[in-house]
């Protein structure tokens, strides 16, 4: 075999290789228009009889986590019960791939778009493109970006907030020796709707005459919340209770007070929100209180239920019309009632 | 000799015909894949990357690398998007590059004025700047509306005026490393450190530059990363610059410096985008996604090597 001949050979390899590549994407493009919908809608009306089923594509903020996992199951299912076909995208956590990913259900032929947006500062462009050709885009938690969406589907956070208030006043009067002194670990300030749980736990708490000490943001994680919550009873060692507004930091609260030798429980009462797997494993341990459970399987099946009242040209009934928001209810989960 | 030459040829087209044979592979088997409008989009996804990667590919070459580009992508970005509502898209670009250029010189001094190696500077500028990048926005994320980002989307000839410029920026970069001196003492510095400085190249100087140069492309990234996002957050790009070096890599330029194809970094840029979208299109589960990645990239080094072992027999 002479050098030439193998140099000939590759170089045909790739370029018949190549050429069929193109080839397909070619002969696509004559027979369609250059956007993805019209296309498929043309195509649509040849193939396919009344009977063909729409397409909702839903973009998932990260499978990894047991609570996008939920949600993506209530979608999932709602889809089978209302007969739409039903296209999966999951963003990773990443930006970059949560623009491209619902920019590639939109080549896919949806004909709505549920997103649970990883940044919905970057939801512009997505949103511009599914306006642009038609598709009704609903928005599942996270937030909407300021973006022309159809609709956000949220949990009911600031009642979550009154709800914490309530179980920790409760337990608290119990107490004789407790002091009115509580304290709220938050979020990082961006989280516009996580933020509502401190504000309705905060406002709630005060109504039944309690005071909020401190308030410090622990930036959503596990490990700031447990040096936060140091700091914060070093400041304040009467507190009587904290609330924090995610798991993750409530068991840094849970695991900084144990270190200190006291009960997260008995000594100074921790409520988390979330209902994460760890922190219902900590309950069950007998370590944290309660925490407030969000329900993704039932927002999963109520952003369908929305998807298929605007296919159907339907009007929607929001909870705040202005923001174009629905909320969906949470419930309390004790130390209790984790068994 | 005859084997050597493929291999030649393979070094410089490889990474073509793997290309090429996945796109012809995923667009026989998927109808979503060779939609028309994948193409656009396809093209679209691999401009953040491809643009950085073009600064690392003359670093690499030059036997350094740099762990700090995402965050300077990650700031750079922000910085573009924060200005561009007040001042304008072309005075923030320039802002934005400038920025990025300085802060890539700012790694070359600190390597070769202080003497830390490159491994471990980029990797202290790598929090340094992620950090400017929080304390700059407060940790907020940013959103700008421009007329701009759209006509940059726009597909110009079927194609998208981002991928265009990109196309610009490699041609450009090939005439920095094929047709001026400081390309070619890049490949001098790059095989052998010493040699070059005695024959009078003044490597430090060579060095400096290249740095800036990853600094400089670098924040094309990131700029062409904020307008795919017409936004930008403290951590955009977090973890980039592996896939950054990756697609390098992959396209050819061998880590130990001296040589490398900027055709071949476009390919494997190209390459990681067509995954991605071909792993989309097939909706295969994310915990396989990241497998698929590793395994080409595995793959691929691994028939180097392969070479490498039977050449020494």
């Amino acid at each position: 075999m002479n050098v030439r001949w193998i140099r000939t050979a590759t170089c045909g390899m790739i370029a018949v290789t190549m050429a069929m590549g193109l080839g397909f994407w070619g002969c696509k493009k004559k027979s369609g228009t250059q956007h993805g919908t019209p296309e498929r809608a043309g195509k649509k009306a040849n193939v396919s009889g009344p009977s063909e089923k729409k397409v909702v594509g839903f973009s998932n903020f990260d499978m990894q986590y047991n609570f996008f996992q939920e949600m993506e199951k209530g979608t999932r299912e709602a889809c089978e019960e209302l007969g739409y076909e039903y296209k999966l995208h999951d963003q990773k956590s990443d930006p970059a791939q949560m623009v491209s990913g619902c920019e590639n259900l939109m080549v896919r032929g949806v004909d709505a778009l549920i997103i649970s947006p990883f940044e919905p500062s970057a939801l512009g462009p997505v949103v511009q493109k599914a306006k642009a050709q038609g598709i009704p885009v609903v928005i599942d938690d996270i937030g909407g970006g300021g973006t022309d969406y159809d609709a956000i589907v949220i949990s009911d956070c600031f009642g979550g907030g009154e709800l914490a208030a309530e179980y920790m006043a409760e337990e608290l009067a119990k107490r004789p020796e407790a002091s009115k002194e509580v304290g709220i670990l938050k979020v990082a300030p961006g989280h516009v709707y996580a933020v509502r749980r401190g504000q309705g736990f905060k406002k709630r708490i005060q109504e039944l005459g309690y005071t909020v000490v401190s308030e410090l943001c622990a930036n959503d994680s596990r490990s700031q919340g447990y040096r936060v919550t140091q700091d914060m009873l070093t400041a304040h060692p009467q507190i009587a209770g904290i609330f924090c507004e995610n798991d993750p930091m409530a068991l840094g609260a849970v695991y900084a007070i144990r270190d200190k030798g006291q009960c997260a429980i008995a000594d100074i009462l921790v409520v988390g929100f979330n209902a994460d797997p760890e922190a219902i494993e900590a309950m069950k341990a007998g370590h944290m209180a309660a925490t407030i459970q969000q329900v993704p399987y039932e927002m999963g099946k109520t952003c369908v239920k929305l998807v298929d009242q605007l296919l159907k040209k339907e009007a929607l009934s929001f909870t705040d019309p202005e923001l174009r928001e629905i909320t969906v209810p949470v419930k309390l989960m004790t130390k209790d009632s984790v068994g | 000799m005859n084997l050597r030459s493929f291999w030649k040829f393979w070094d410089r087209a490889g990474i073509f015909l793997i290309l090429s044979l996945l796109v012809s592979c995923v667009a026989i088997t998927n109808e979503d894949f060779r939609r028309p409008a994948n193409l656009p989009n396809l093209l679209l996804q691999s401009a953040p990357i491809g643009f950085a990667a073009i600064g690392m590919t003359l670093a690499i070459v030059s036997g350094a690398f740099d762990l700090s580009v995402g965050s300077i992508m990650g700031l750079t970005a922000c910085v573009f998007v924060s200005l561009i509502e007040s001042v304008g898209f072309i005075p923030a670009l320039g802002v934005a590059l400038a920025l990025g250029a300085a802060l890539g010189y700012l790694n070359g001094s600190i390597i070769t004025r202080i003497g830390i190696n490159p491994f471990i500077t980029t990797l202290g500028t790598m929090w340094v700047f992620r950090s400017f990048a929080f304390i700059y926005t407060k940790n907020q994320p940013l959103s700008a509306q421009s007329a701009v980002f759209f006509w940059l989307g726009e597909p110009f000839l079927g194609v998208p005026r981002l991928f265009f410029l990109m196309l610009l920026a490699y041609g450009l970069a090939y005439l920095i490393l094929y047709w001026t001196s400081f390309g070619r003492s890049l490949f001098a510095v790059g095989s052998n450190e010493r040699a070059a400085r005695l024959s009078g190249i003044s490597v430090d100087r060579v060095k400096r530059r290249v740095f800036a140069c990853v600094g400089l492309f670098g924040a094309l990234g990131g700029t062409a990363l904020a307008v795919r996002l017409q936004s930008a957050k403290a951590d955009t790009a977090l973890g980039t610059e592996l896939i950054v070096i990756a697609a390098v890599v992959l396209g050819g330029t061998s880590l130990r410096g001296g040589s490398g194809t900027l055709a071949g970094t476009l390919g494997a840029a190209l390459l990681f985008a067509v995954v991605y979208n071909a792993l989309d299109m097939f909706e295969v589960q994310s915990y396989w996604q990241r497998i698929a990645l590793g395994g080409i990239l595995l793959a691929a080094l691994a028939l180097d090597g392969l070479r490498k072992w039977r050449e020494k027999r």
